[in-house]
């Protein structure tokens, strides 16, 4: 009986263990709800384009065929499903290897996690080949997603927002609203909207706000390949700081994933500012405390079976 | 004298079949030869050419190869797609054109033993009333000739109704089985120990077993991390409860818990009632042998782990992932769970030896 217990103990230390060696095992935390990391004015435009959805292809390749212009600023996004401790990321982008971190930015719930990098440095004007091999076999991709602010003297002037993060809006943590904000809108002028969105499922209606105006509805539906979908709205900026509001609706998983606000700058003529902010990625790590209580029944069980055993 | 025979024979059969390609191969270097070839969807694992109604986007890649020995002018690719199929172009090196079902690859010069690849989104029908045969066909023109190739796609039905079907034939089993257990005073068998120890070991079952799964990362072994372990704990359920019925219970006491900590589907009633049952029917066919032999304890092992692995990938993947496995991928997975429920059967009839003398 001795030995049970020893057991059971063994098993408990075990689950704290391997936690303390898996830090991105389990549940991987409600995730980084959406940031400004850069935001600014250019003369040009914002490129945003990505694909093409789980697919579980070796490498996984995305093209982007990105218009003329100077870059001045590029971000990249690969968001993967079922990210567990050792797993890594190859990235080449154009032949080059682009600097990423080796563990993911964003993690959150069961191993939905993204990586996200700039890559000002290694974008072309024309066609840019970007390869990822994920080495977990039960795991891949979600998708290659790219956001390039190009200059262009030529075009009139534009304000960009890029957010990023990583929130997991479920029924297990009790969240349903993800909110991201834009600072410096003005009020009045027409703006583009670009959201990302991974595990959304047909059916299950969310919804979609912008500045408190529903703009979208089952948003998060598949629709440009399997658990993600890449959108742009038109929308109407009719505040000073900007607001996207995402409603869980009836989605079991929702991660907002990146939004983009590409606006007009109203009578503004000529800009060229850019500002680019630290990472803010929110890490977490705990074991859920269904795991803890059943251990501990399991633990209470066994100790007063033993007690009434040698009490007979 | 015949047995030198037979080996010469061997000798050169196997002589002629790997000459063989060669030599036809040689013949085609001379001609001017385009070698076409289509995947969908991209993925190793999945079934090749079957597409499930009401799934999203599958890609799909298009090679074209000039298997020839000189360099051919002005290649154009046109892929007609039926109907049935939506059909995207992503962005690409290759310059396309698309006009509805019709898609137009402007390759240009391929050079000899060069190979250009099409990319392409394919979206089957949300619905379709019945299995679909259908056709795409890739017609690749050249200065000095014509390749045709057609690619045979199967389109599944769509797998709403079967959902349903299979969520009112899993709750029909589940009341048929109780029904049957009131009938025969199976029910009245058990003790409240009996159900305290069948809830404490789905507890572990459904939560920490699956929390630990979740840590481990052995990639395709990964399914052996849980299977181990629970057929372990249902053999030594079997060996401290003793009562027909009791893997059963222990599996839909399972999924309740998974329910309410994972979010599991009521959908997966009948998959975890499966279990049980396969495991309860060997009790009574064994003669109410309740893994009271290592034999049979690995039999109960191995027996689970075949239906559930044969009833996720050529069921409820399909129906509710929407994912047609590759057969060689289902087979692995077979011989993965075999190879767990041996196993757990062989460690679970030891534990179970030291769990019934620390019966609650």
């Amino acid at each position: 009986m001795n030995k049970t217990i020893i057991a059971v103990i063994l098993i408990f230390i075990l689950v704290v263990v391997l936690y303390q060696f898996a830090p991105g095992g389990g549940w991987q935390g409600d995730g980084t709800p959406l940031y400004t990391i850069a935001q600014g004015c250019v003369n040009g435009g914002v490129y945003v384009k990505g694909g093409h959805g789980m697919t579980y292809e070796i490498p996984y390749i995305e093209y982007f065929d990105v218009p003329d212009g100077e870059v001045v600023y590029a971000r990249l996004y690969i968001p993967v499903w079922n990210y567990k401790p050792g797993d890594t990321l190859d990235l080449t982008l154009n032949g080059n290897s682009p600097k990423i971190n080796s563990e993911p930015d964003y993690t959150a719930a069961w191993g939905v996690t993204g990586y996200s990098c700039n890559v000002t440095d290694h974008i072309i004007q024309g066609m840019n080949e970007v390869q990822a091999v994920y080495d977990n076999p039960n795991g891949g991709p979600y998708c290659i997603m790219l956001v390039v602010v190009y200059e262009d003297p030529d075009m009139p002037p534009v304000h960009f927002w890029i957010n990023e993060g990583n929130h997991a809006l479920a029924y297990k943590n009790n969240i349903d609203t993800s909110t991201t904000t834009f600072t410096g809108c003005i009020p009045g002028t027409d703006a583009l909207l670009y959201t990302l969105l991974i595990a959304g499922t047909e059916g299950e209606v969310d919804e979609l706000y912008f500045d408190s105006l529903l703009i979208g509805s089952d948003v998060g539906r598949s629709n440009s390949g399997k658990y993600i979908d890449l959108d742009v709205f038109n929308v109407t900026l009719t505040e000073q700081v900007s607001e996207v509001r995402f409603e869980r609706g009836d989605e079991g998983y929702l991660h907002p994933f990146t939004c983009v606000l590409v606006a007009e700058s109203g009578s503004q003529t000529d800009c060229n500012n850019i500002e680019i902010y630290e990472m803010q990625a929110v890490k977490e790590n705990s074991i859920p405390i269904s795991v803890i209580a059943v251990c501990l029944i399991v633990i209470v069980a066994v100790v007063i079976n033993y007690l009434r055993r040698k009490k007979t | 004298m015949t047995c030198r025979f037979q080996i010469l024979l061997l000798l050169t059969l196997i002589f002629t079949g790997s000459v063989f390609p060669f030599t036809v191969s040689a013949d085609t270097d001379t001609d001017e030869v385009i070698l076409v070839h289509m995947e969908i969807p991209v993925d190793e694992d999945k079934a090749k050419n079957k597409l499930v109604a009401g799934s999203t986007w599958e890609r799909a890649t298009i090679t074209i190869t000039n298997t020839g020995n000189i360099t051919l002018s002005n290649v154009t690719s046109v892929i007609e797609t039926p109907e049935y199929l939506t059909i995207n172009i992503p962005t690409q090196p290759v310059s396309i054109e698309q006009t509805d079902q019709i898609t137009t690859a402007l390759i240009g010069d391929l050079k000899p033993h060069d190979t250009v690849t099409i990319v392409m989104d394919v979206k089957p029908p949300i619905s379709i009333e019945y299995k679909k045969n259908v056709d795409i066909e890739i017609i690749t023109t050249f200065d000095t000739g014509k390749n045709i190739y057609t690619h045979p796609i199967s389109i599944i039905p769509p797998p709403s109704m079967a959902s349903y079907l299979i969520i009112v034939l899993s709750f029909l089993i589940f009341f048929g089985i109780i029904i049957i257990g009131k009938r025969f005073g199976v029910l009245e068998l058990f003790t409240t120990i009996d159900l305290i120890t069948i809830a404490l070991i789905a507890a572990i079952i459904a939560v920490v077993l699956r929390y630990l799964s979740k840590m481990i990362n052995l990639g395709w072994f990964d399914g052996l991390v849980i299977a181990i372990p629970t057929v372990m704990l249902m053999i030594a359920t079997l060996r401290l409860v003793r009562k027909p019925g009791t893997a059963t219970l222990l599996f839909t006491v399972v999924l309740l818990i998974s329910m309410i900590i994972w979010g599991s589907h009521i959908m997966w009633l009948g998959f975890y009632l499966a279990e049980g049952v396969i495991v309860d029917l060997l009790v009574v066919i064994f003669k109410m042998d309740y893994a009271d032999k290592r034999s049979t304890a690995i039999i109960y092992g191995v027996a689970r782990g075949v239906t559930v692995t044969l009833l996720f990938y050529l069921l409820y993947a399909p129906i509710e992932w929407k994912i047609c496995y590759d057969m060689w991928y289902i087979y692995l997975q077979v011989a993965i769970a075999c190879v767990g429920g041996f196993i757990g059967g062989y460690l679970g009839y030891d534990t179970a030896n030291k769990m019934a003398g620390a019966k609650l």
